[in-house]
């Protein structure tokens, strides 16, 4: 799968630079406003919900760049390359269906975190240069800065996981675009409803850390068992 | 001793029946040209040898010393299969050496199909016969045993389709060549064995040399009418 992974790398992101410099933009765009709308104090006593809202808003920002430029990404490298045939070349070549999913997730995961993790530098470089220390900089807390950049990306991963899914199986790329981002508007709109409707700490403590875990096995399990009971005849052939 | 074997096979996709009892055996040094009409089951039969899908009934198997021959020791080429237009020649043939885990002389491969000049062009500026070309060079770089072509001269013109014609001639002592075509031009020069199929039925394999007297159209029709009288 290695060779799989790197090919993917090579061919669908260092070939692109405009999709690297797209989404590094992006996500500093993102993460600017999250810097500079937040609140610049420390967590009041009794947070209200306005609060509340706005932190967890900030939170979900790598959930929402994760699955919205997975599902962005996955006509080119998925739809296209099943027309292509690309697909039944690997098969011929002795790689299962899984292997051949997961190496896109794995390699377009690889991509999409290091350029999180770049623009998110830049992102402290700023306030750096602008005469912020990092105690202004990450004035949330640990569990703030755990959840943004480990459990919301997670959650961000395992709606691309469904989304790669739902590219790999159906054949029109219209009703897989459709069933991508309604599954990745009714799993935002729920989070951000939950959050809204809880008490801020349950949220990041519990909610979204144990969300982001059930989720990925979730997500990896609807994959494995559903390419076990599908053929790939049904959804490789004929597109 | 290297031969493809096919036993009893049927495919359906669905309720549709798309391979009939299909029997067939193609020996070492063989070049085999299966004719047949567009929707006749080339495909699919392809796709069976090739283990991309499975059939319904019976099997299709290449085999070598008596074992099933790994499928990285298969060089192939599938219907309107196009290269990766961002890679350049050599980055192309580069992945696949990697996928077959070989080391192979990109550039001797690439001076042998007259790619070299363009070695470092993306393929999404190569001329159509030039992708094709590219294309069988995929096909060959492990130096398989066995190839298997699925209509791999789709919309090449005459002098492209004698190249190729001619790089697999060259190819062709101590492996299987199966190819499946439609288009009828230099089958009988270069093959040694030709299969017709229609609607899914297997109505035989014949001798180059014994129809070279005839047109190979003459010959492909009165096996057709044949069969539907």
């Amino acid at each position: 799968m290695k060779k799989l992974i790197k090919r993917e790398l090579f061919y669908f992101y260092l070939k692109r630079p405009f999709n690297f410099l797209w989404f590094y933009l992006l996500n500093l765009v993102f993460l600017l406003a999250k810097g500079l709308t937040t609140p610049q104090q420390d967590l009041p006593c009794s947070p209200d919900s306005q609060y509340t809202f706005t932190m967890a808003f900030s939170l979900l920002i790598p959930l929402f760049m994760f699955a919205f430029f997975g599902g962005m990404s996955m006509d080119e490298i998925i739809h296209k390359e099943k027309i292509k045939k690309y697909f039944e070349s690997l098969i011929a070549l002795s790689y299962s269906p899984l292997k051949i999913i997961l190496s896109k997730i794995i390699s377009l995961i690889l991509f999409l975190y290091f350029i999180f993790t770049l623009s998110l530098f830049t992102y402290v470089l700023i306030f750096i240069l602008s005469g912020k220390g990092f105690e202004k900089i990450f004035y949330e807390g640990k569990f703030y800065w755990l959840n943004f950049l480990v459990f919301s990306p997670l959650i961000g991963i395992s709606i691309l996981n469904i989304e790669a899914l739902f590219y790999f199986i159906l054949k029109d790329q219209r009703t897989s675009s459709f069933f991508s981002f309604f599954f990745f508007g009714i799993i935002s709109f729920k989070i951000l409803f939950i959050a809204l409707a809880s008490p801020y700490d349950f949220f990041i403590m519990f909610f979204l850390p144990i969300f982001s875990i059930i989720s990925i096995i979730g997500s990896l399990l609807t994959i494995f068992v559903i390419l076990k009971i599908v053929s790939p005849e049904n959804y490789i052939l004929g597109v | 001793m290297l031969k493809i074997l096919i036993e009893n096979l049927t495919k359906y996709y669905g309720s549709k029946r798309v391979l009939n009892n299909l029997n067939l055996e193609i020996n070492e040094n063989d070049f085999f040209i299966l004719l047949g009409r567009n929707a006749s089951g080339k495909t699919t039969l392809v796709r069976i040898l090739l283990k991309i899908v499975k059939p319904s009934y019976g099997s299709a198997r290449v085999i070598f010393n008596g074992k099933e021959l790994k499928r990285k020791e298969i060089g192939f080429i599938l219907e309107d299969e196009t290269p990766f237009d961002l890679f350049s020649p050599y980055e192309y043939l580069k992945f696949f050496s990697e996928m077959y885990s070989i080391k192979a002389d990109i550039d001797e491969v690439l001076k042998k199909f007259g790619l070299y000049e363009d070695k470092n062009t993306k393929i999404f500026k190569l001329s159509k016969g030039n992708k094709k070309k590219l294309c069988i060079a995929k096909a060959l770089i492990a130096k398989p045993k066995v190839l298997i072509l699925d209509q791999p001269f789709e919309g090449l013109d005459l002098e492209t389709k004698k190249e190729v014609y001619e790089s697999l001639k060259n190819e062709q002592i101590g492996k299987i060549i199966f190819m499946t075509t439609h288009e009828l031009d230099f089958v009988t020069d270069y093959s040694t064995h030709i299969g017709i199929i229609n609607n899914g039925s297997f109505l035989g394999k014949f001798k180059t040399e014994e129809i070279k007297d005839k047109k190979i159209t003459e010959f492909y029709f009165e096996k057709l009418n044949e069969k539907t009288n």
